[in-house]
């Protein structure tokens, strides 16, 4: 049976990571593959997994009734895609992500990695730590993508 | 070889042969000297003053091959009096031209390094003539990467090209935009966020960035969180160039001249003025 750990510590999201937490999230890992077109996850539907992307891409879209679907963002090897919410309420995907190419992903259960946080609070810390470093690039990275820097 | 007019006050006449274009608001000229095939010499970086007779002169980065100098090369944004005139030509219209003024990029010095360009919505027109050189002097650099970046896929320029670009084996292309609709195969995001999958080698790579000054900044500050130097990184300036040669002051930006300075300027030299808000 295939272990996870070496895999996980290979990716930006979870690098230098303390070895005994890789265990604990090894634990919540499977091994997906989306063809291209095929869908990771559509609006609406409840979050119970976040992605790590190992190869191929992702685009982030929204539909719009006029518009058709948009294209917000594409995503490649490395990036991590989705979040856990902490929240108790489900949390719910905003967007559509789709394959963009034959895309393979590490696929992280939301439900086991919380329970593992609550019981590892090292754990925990370990991954909000790295959570909120990736909303902080995301938010840079929108918010120079808003500010339409090609206006003449 | 006719020689480059060897007055840089006085304008040149030059004949528009071909007009192609590019976006909506931008247009690709072919101009040569009337009269048949003289050449016009210049170095990668560089642009020259385009006069629309009746209407005025608007600097202008040439954008074609330096090997292939019969043909002067212009990508040209309608954004102006003189820019909408110089769109509007037709082939046989004639048009001034002065020049080449300015610092080139260092193409020849970056022999033996990786090379990164970063461009920019019409930043591309002034790379072009380098990426011509580095393809055409493949074997004598190491990695290449090309990030472009535009608003949207309908704003890319030289498309054709690109896709051309892009299945060649020798080199990486990343074409990315702000926003698209589901059918555009390529990124999606500003140009930054393409810099961290770039392969190079920081200790051996020299970057060359243009496009709006706002996309040059995020652009450099990835660029030296990936390891370079301030002095690996080489940015094009735009500013308002009249005379060309450092005479009349316009384009004066803190203790240069980008007209005769620039526009290409090692970063580490500009670096200090890079952001200040009062010049």
């Amino acid at each position: 049976m295939e272990t996870f750990e070496p895999l996980l510590a290979d990716q930006p999201f979870f690098r230098g990571i303390d070895p005994s937490h890789l265990k604990d999230l090894a634990a919540c890992a499977s091994r997906e593959k989306y063809s291209a077109g095929q869908f990771l996850c559509r609006a609406e539907e409840e979050a119970t997994a976040f992605f790590l992307i190992l190869q191929g891409r992702v685009s982030i879209e929204i539909f719009s009734a006029r518009r058709g679907p948009v294209i917000l963002q594409t995503m490649g090897e490395g990036d991590v895609l989705g979040w856990l919410g902490f929240q108790e309420k489900p949390f719910h995907w905003h967007w559509d992500a789709r394959a963009v190419d034959l895309t393979r992903v590490l696929t992280l259960e939301v439900g086991c990695i919380k329970a593992k946080c609550e019981a590892d609070h090292d754990l925990g810390y370990e991954i909000m730590k790295r959570f909120v470093q990736s909303l902080a690039k995301a938010f840079r990275e929108r918010s120079l993508q808003l500010t339409d820097m090609f206006q003449a | 070889m006719i020689e480059n007019n060897p007055d840089p006050m006085l304008p040149e006449i030059f004949e528009v042969k071909r007009l192609q274009r590019e976006t909506a608001d931008t247009f690709t000229l072919e101009l040569t000297r009337p009269g048949g095939a003289a050449e016009f010499s210049f170095a990668p970086g560089q642009f020259n003053m385009l006069y629309a007779f009746g209407r005025g002169e608007a600097p202008i980065s040439i954008s074609g091959a330096p090997a292939r100098s019969d043909t002067l090369v212009h990508t040209v944004r309608n954004v102006g009096n003189v820019t909408r005139a110089i769109c509007k030509s037709r082939p046989g219209a004639k048009l001034g031209v002065r020049g080449p003024f300015g610092a080139p990029w260092p193409v020849a010095e970056m022999a033996g390094q990786d090379v990164v360009i970063v461009a920019g919505g019409l930043g591309l027109a002034p790379l072009r003539p380098a990426i011509y050189h580095f393809l055409e002097h493949r074997a004598d650099y190491g990695n290449f990467e090309l990030i472009y970046g535009a608003r949207t896929p309908a704003d890319l320029l030289y498309r054709r090209e690109l896709e051309r670009w892009r299945g060649r084996f020798d080199f990486r292309v990343h074409a990315t935009v702000d926003t698209a609709g589901a059918d555009w195969r390529g990124g999606v995001g500003v140009v930054t966020t393409v810099i961290p999958r770039a392969r190079f080698d920081p200790a051996n790579t020299i970057a060359l960035v243009c496009g709006p000054q706002l996309m040059m900044r995020y652009t450099v500050m990835e660029l030296l969180g990936r390891g370079l130097t301030p002095a690996q990184i080489y940015v094009s300036m735009e500013r308002h160039m009249k005379c060309g040669l450092g005479l009349c002051g316009h384009c004066q930006w803190g203790p240069f001249f980008v007209c005769k300075d620039g526009p290409v300027f090692r970063y580490d030299t500009v670096k200090d003025w890079f952001e200040r808000r009062e010049v």
